[in-house]
């Protein structure tokens, strides 16, 4: 899976793209273990996702977790498709805000869950 | 691996029981259910259905598996999925229907545990049977 991190004004965000499944995971954990860094928010851009498993979901609770210890907070860019319906079977869209595109994470539109 | 007797071999795919074989397997099958006609939102169940379903192999056989080999064929109108591997006996749909009560009574966000609880759900037709040292998941795909 490929990953990228930059950021988007105060955000950290994490780029994914590729299957994010337990290969990925493995491939991911060292990242996501230096989380957070120095920002309060961080987005997971997965709009390039389009197949997430339960490992995949795993490392997100993971990470949501991780960061809700440490006083910050995790945003998700998920855009319509099997990713984003496995939050929803889940309920990880209940606890973690999901966004259709950074440009509604920008404009604080979430699609209507948290 | 044997396919039912009177069954017609469609397609099959052979991978090693490890984190790379999954998404190889993964993705050759969903290549071929495109191929099949299968309507995209049950292509996505079933693809996620069976990478819970290895995965849970790869991970927690014992002793460890070491290939998989997936196998479609049709018998008279129906398709069936066949996984097999070669690692110890392991019988998901049991501890699939625990991990489901498990998660549906939760409301605190788990780390893991999901997977079971997802086979359930997206594969409620599965089918188990240890033979031979092996162990054989069958699903009906379609008539």
């Amino acid at each position: 899976m490929k990953n990228q991190l930059s950021f988007l004004e105060s955000t950290q965000v994490l780029t994914l793209e590729g299957d994010f499944d337990a290969l990925a995971c493995e491939e991911l954990t060292p990242i996501l273990e230096r989380m957070p860094g120095c920002a309060e928010e961080v987005l997971v851009d997965m709009s390039q996702v389009h197949f997430i498993d339960s490992s995949g979901i795993g490392a997100l609770v993971f990470l949501y977790k991780r960061l809700l210890n440490a006083g910050c907070y995790l945003h998700l860019v998920c855009k319509p498709g099997q990713p984003r319906e496995l939050l929803r079977l889940l309920h990880i869209d209940r606890s973690v805000p999901c966004y259709g595109s950074v440009t509604d994470y920008q404009q604080g539109i979430t699609d209507g869950t948290v | 691996m044997s396919v039912y007797p009177d069954a017609q071999l469609i397609w099959q795919c052979h991978g090693c029981a490890t984190l790379q074989g999954i998404r190889f397997l993964r993705q050759e099958l969903a290549t071929m259910l495109v191929t099949l006609g299968m309507a995209p939102d049950c292509q996505q169940q079933l693809l996620l259905g069976i990478s819970e379903l290895m995965t849970n192999v790869v991970r927690h056989a014992k002793p460890s598996a070491h290939r998989m080999h997936i196998v479609l064929c049709r018998q008279h109108k129906v398709i069936w999925l066949q996984l097999e591997d070669d690692g110890g006996a392991f019988d998901p749909i049991r501890h699939a229907h625990l991990a489901y009560r498990t998660w549906h009574q939760g409301t605190r966000l788990r780390v893991s545990g999901y997977g079971l609880a997802l086979l359930r759900v997206t594969l409620p037709a599965l089918r188990y049977q240890r033979a031979v040292g092996t162990n054989r998941y069958s699903l009906p795909l379609a008539a």
